[in-house]
């Protein structure tokens, strides 16, 4: 399993011109809260939804490359091969979560607003950032088609990003609520990473 | 010693082929050459042996272990070649040995690092810009630096220029001359195959049809020139091809089976398989 996600670390590393436009949406959202005066939770979706795709990606490239062949050499099971894959996108969701906060703590910081709010907004970005993969996942493995399953991922992630900015006002959770939804993902990742290895265990690799 | 595989009653159906009822046995310290045509099920037995594809029926074991039970356990101890290498893109040798590093047990950075010299493999290049040939030498020498006591080899000197070939070959060779160690090659290049196979297994249309040690099938058949009329006096059985020609005809007999004094030259293995298919067809 390490190195499945050391490969995996690695293409992320490697992929950095990804994380532009991610980064590019964290800095507008922090200017627009320095400038509000407020956070909104929504932007944390809104930001994830960016994330997101790039654990898909990852699997997408090992289709395309034909490495999903190579692992099937290897000495990892295919549960460890699915469970790689989920901590990966807990990894880079943790990650991204971590870069977000700071990137809109300091706008927040600028424009004086109070940081209660981040704290909901760091906890909606992973809500998001958890459950797009935990629902499109076993879709992968089911239909070995790990481009479509993006693509109609990222017209999903392009409507969660679009409604969050339209509604931000309108779209406001507690600290509470937030963490009941936060629990909530984790059991859906969970069940997400069984039907995963179900299905993977009847599937041929190639 | 244990034998490295043992396959027993194997089936894989698809909806226009199937692979029948395979047995295959590879004794440990040797090396098994699977010839076969384009789609006879050579890689499918292969896929079905590394638990890449779910077979129907069967049981096959590697190094003495159920591989339905400790297939990643197994892999520890097997490199695999197939036709087609899979690294991605953007990685060169330092990514790929970092990878490899943390993947296998038993991974050994300086012998990796000695066959990249060996094959003069770039260091500074990414995987997608090596050739075909460069692939496969990388493919190679990823599976000879994990300690593996078991190589699987699909089509995996194909795409190399003549010299490497021989290169690589030699380095299978060596590779066996430990006894704990064993390889299972397929290949339609029988040059190949005859040189460095101990056993040869035909496979046709999903069905093994001879898995016998290459010296006992040299020494038990030959070609037979003659003419019709000589070959028709012959005893049926110890014919097992034939082949007309201009200047008569062309046959694999048996040797105990055709009477001292006729014109018997000796045979490849490729000759073996080819009379032996035109046969069956």
């Amino acid at each position: 399993m390490r190195g499945l996600l050391v490969k995996d670390m690695l293409f992320i590393r490697q992929s950095w011109p990804v994380f532009a436009y991610p980064l590019y949406l964290t800095l507008m959202c922090a200017i627009m809260t320095g400038a509000s005066g407020k956070f909104y939770p929504a932007l944390g979706p809104a930001i994830a939804a960016t994330f997101c795709l790039l654990p898909l990606m990852v699997i997408a490239d090992d289709h395309r490359t034909g490495y999903e062949k190579t692992l099937a050499f290897t000495p990892i099971s295919k549960e460890k091969m699915i469970g790689a894959r989920y901590l990966l996108n807990l990894i880079v969701s943790l990650a991204g979560c971590l870069m977000v906060s700071l990137i809109l703590g300091i706008g927040a910081m600028i424009g004086s607003v109070p940081m209660s709010g981040l704290l909901t907004t760091a906890i909606m970005f992973m809500v998001t950032a958890l459950v797009i993969p935990s629902a499109s996942l076993p879709l992968i493995y089911f239909f070995k088609r790990a481009n479509t399953v993006m693509g109609f991922s990222m017209m999903i992630l392009c409507a969660i990003t679009a409604l969050a900015f339209i509604f931000r006002d309108k779209i406001d959770f507690s600290v509470g609520t937030a963490a009941v939804m936060f629990a909530a993902t984790l059991v859906m990742m969970a069940v997400s990473y069984m039907i995963s290895v179900r299905i993977f265990r009847k599937t041929e690799i190639c | 010693m244990e034998n490295a595989i043992e396959i027993r009653g194997l089936v894989k159906e698809y909806k226009d082929f199937k692979l029948d009822s395979v047995d295959l046995t590879l004794p440990g310290g040797c090396i098994l050459g699977l010839i076969g045509e384009n789609g006879a099920g050579k890689s499918t037995m292969i896929k079905c042996l590394l638990g890449i594809i779910h077979k129907n029926q069967g049981s096959i074991t590697i190094l003495g272990r159920d591989a339905d039970k400790e297939l990643a356990d197994i892999k520890e101890d097997v490199g695999v070649v197939l036709d087609d290498v899979g690294i991605p893109d953007t990685f060169k040798y330092k990514q790929i040995n970092s990878v490899m590093k943390c993947t296998f047990r038993n991974w050994d950075e300086a012998v990796f690092e000695g066959y990249m010299d060996k094959f003069g493999l770039p260091k500074n290049k990414k995987f997608k810009d090596f050739s075909r040939g460069m692939k496969m030498k990388m493919g190679i020498a990823i599976a000879l630096s994990h300690n593996a006591k078991l190589l699987v080899l699909d089509e995996a000197t194909n795409g190399l220029d003549p010299v490497i070939r021989d290169e690589v070959t030699d380095i299978f060779y060596e590779f066996t001359r430990d006894e704990k160690h064993s390889i299972l090659i397929s290949s339609h290049i029988v040059s190949d195959l005859e040189k460095l196979c101990d056993y040869i297994s035909f496979i046709h249309k999903g069905r093994v049809l001879l898995n016998e040690e290459k010296d006992i099938l040299l020494e038990e058949y030959a070609i037979l020139s003659c003419t019709e009329d000589d070959l028709s006096e012959l005893d049926p059985d110890a014919i097992r091809g034939k082949k007309s020609g201009k200047y008569g005809v062309q046959a694999l007999v048996k040797r105990d089976g055709v009477p001292a004094g006729m014109n018997l030259s000796p045979v490849t293995i490729e000759e073996l398989f080819v009379f032996m298919i035109k046969e069956i067809a």
